[in-house]
């Protein structure tokens, strides 16, 4: 029988001979056995290496990058053309959570992007017929979040160096809390996806992550805002640490970068549990609202 | 109730089938008013099961329960031995199930080996060679080995569906549950899948939903028509054609009395129903038993005598 190719570079159907073909009906079928069964966290993993490339070829994630790199081509320069007791590589470690804001922001939208994909793309279906739940799901989209740690941390390196390779004159140290700071930029990233996953795993609202984004930054703002040279509680409450106010403020004292990092921290680790969490509607993976087409 | 006969009750096999896999009593299910399956009693026993239907009969309900992802209203299930109501139960049913959703969705940004990768995933394939072995495998089978690295918006609808039929055969499951499954296929293609099906699902028990009569003659062994959420014949699909056995005839003209007629490709004209002048009797595809059954709204006594007999 001539066989048709209906697409190019396409062959026909095929059904090789391999043991088992023969069986017929009646017969007793044994599926595919793995050893044993995996747990959730290694079906996450997996998912994660999926996500990890679906996120970094997603044009948010591209479009931060773009933004990081612009950051970098102008900002350091001038940060080293004023210089002086106001402008030191502790203060600008120390300003890198305000600067990284716009990339979170994009990676929320990304890590958003990815958690509501199943149900733009009417998947969730055939992926709730399937052993692992959305809860892993939600956690395989939560692995995906190195990415944006690594992005960050290779941004936040970029601009130190930069900055102090612009400078003509020495920018002191980075300081006793340079590694809070250094870790509160890293967490937010961690923040901003986990945030998008958890958004669009429980909030069904088409602009949930702009909105989120616009009221956050409506609250760091006014958290932010306080007497110029002065560092006060809520200020350390906000994302966006001590920079938001828009006046000059003193380095941060260790205690209180590594406090502003601790909140971030525990709010980030609240938003992934949330993002994952198996209960509700979620923990056995059905759809009772579907309804039959007529 | 015999296996090949009109169903109002509990469906058994045959004493020649295997004993069945899958089995359902009083199911029933009811979206807001309207009522999608009505007491339904079925069994299911390795081989392919076609279920037959008019669009909104509940064919589609009934496999996303048997799926596990919709629950029931009431009534008792068995899917390969265990009750898949609850946790456990339905965990393990998922383990040993392919499932092709009537409109199953695609990732457009994914290749077509993502996808099934990705599905391979979440059915807890975690070691990426023989996860990957097995992806090619079904892409293979298939035929899509050439294009899987195409994204899958950039693919036919047709090869799209193939994508779908893919990864329902991932780890040759036990339960393959096909909604549908030669929806915009083309003819070849549908000849491809029963090839297919033939081997690759042997020994497992497949309930296929289709609207094409002719798959269920060349595929299945066991058929089951549902009409308003009921069950209205479950057997053989030789037993559902036998229902229009002595009903339909060839004429060279339109007869007024015949319950549904139309031309044929020879420009004779097929009657189901009383026979018209001039019309010789022709035997019965499994086409003409289902319009005899979905043209009325009950079977006769008439109709179970002649089958018992």
């Amino acid at each position: 029988m001539k066989r048709i190719r209906s697409w190019p570079g396409e062959r026909s159907w095929s059904v090789p001979l391999r043991p088992g073909a023969a069986d017929g009906p009646g017969t007793t079928r044994v599926s595919v056995v793995r050893d044993g069964r995996p747990p959730a966290r290694r079906i996450a993993a997996a998912l994660g290496r999926i996500e990890a490339r679906k996120l970094a070829l997603s044009p948010w994630f591209l479009v931060g990058i773009l933004l990081c790199l612009a950051t970098l081509q102008i900002f350091p320069s001038i940060d080293a053309d004023i210089a002086d007791e106001a402008t030191s590589m502790a203060k600008i470690l120390q300003d890198m959570p305000f600067t990284a804001h716009p990339f979170v922001a994009l990676m929320l939208l990304a890590g958003n992007r990815n958690a509501t994909r199943a149900r733009r793309d009417r998947t969730e279906e055939l992926f709730h017929a399937c052993p692992a739940t959305s809860a892993t799901r939600a956690a395989g989209a939560l692995c995906s979040t190195w990415l944006a740690v690594v992005a960050l941390a290779a941004f936040v390196l970029a601009y130190l160096w930069l900055t102090a390779s612009h400078s003509e004159s020495d920018l002191g140290p980075l300081g006793s809390a340079a590694v809070p700071n250094g870790l509160t930029t890293l967490v937010l990233g961690t923040g901003g996806v986990a945030l998008g996953i958890a958004l669009g795993r429980w909030v069904r609202l088409p602009l949930a992550a702009v909105a989120a984004i616009t009221v956050i930054a409506v609250v760091d703002t006014w958290l932010s805002a306080g007497d110029p040279g002065v560092i006060e509680t809520p200020m350390l409450l906000s994302t966006l640490g001590t920079s938001g106010s828009g006046h000059p403020q003193p380095v941060l004292t260790a205690g209180q970068a590594w406090f502003h990092f601790a909140w971030l921290a525990v709010l980030t680790a609240a938003t992934a549990i949330v993002a994952i969490a198996p209960f509700g509607r979620h923990r056995d993976n059905r759809v009772p609202t579907t309804r039959p087409r007529p | 109730m015999t296996d090949a006969g009109l169903a109002g009750g509990a469906a058994g096999p045959a004493p020649d089938r295997p004993p069945p896999t899958v089995s359902v009593r009083g199911l029933r299910k009811r979206f807001g008013t309207t009522v999608a399956l009505d007491g339904v009693d079925a069994a299911f026993a390795p081989g392919v099961n076609g279920l037959l239907g008019p669009n909104g009969a509940g064919k589609t309900t009934m496999l996303r329960i048997l799926a596990t992802v919709l629950p029931a209203d009431a009534g008792r299930l068995d899917v390969l031995g265990v009750d898949p109501t609850g946790g456990d139960g339905r965990l393990s049913v998922r383990r040993r199930l392919g499932y092709l959703p009537q409109e199953p969705g695609f990732h457009r940004r994914f290749t077509a080996f993502e996808f099934v990768d990705y599905v391979a995933i979440l059915k807890e394939w975690v070691d990426r060679r023989p996860r990957h072995d097995e992806v090619r495998r079904v892409l293979g089978l298939v035929g899509l080995e050439a294009v899987m690295h195409k994204r899958i918006g950039r693919l036919s609808g047709g090869m799209r569906r193939r994508v779908g039929i893919a990864q329902a055969l991932l780890g040759r499951p036990e339960l393959l549950v096909l909604d549908e499954p030669t929806a915009g296929l083309d003819p070849e293609q549908r000849l491809r899948f029963r090839e297919l099906l033939g081997t690759e699902a042997a020994g497992a028990t497949v309930l296929l939903s289709t609207h094409q009569t002719d798959d269920v003659a060349a595929l299945c062994q066991h058929v089951v028509v549902l009409l308003d959420g009921r069950i209205r014949f479950s057997g053989t699909p030789s037993g559902l054609a036998a229902l229009a056995a002595d009903r339909v005839w060839l004429a060279s003209e339109r007869d007024v009395r015949a319950e549904l007629a139309w031309v044929t490709g020879e420009g004779k004209v097929r009657h189901i129903g009383e026979p018209p002048v001039g019309a010789h009797l022709v035997e019965p595809t499994v086409e003409d038993g289902y319009l005899v059954l979905a043209g009325r709204d009950t079977p006769t006594d008439a109709d179970a005598k002649a089958l018992a007999s």
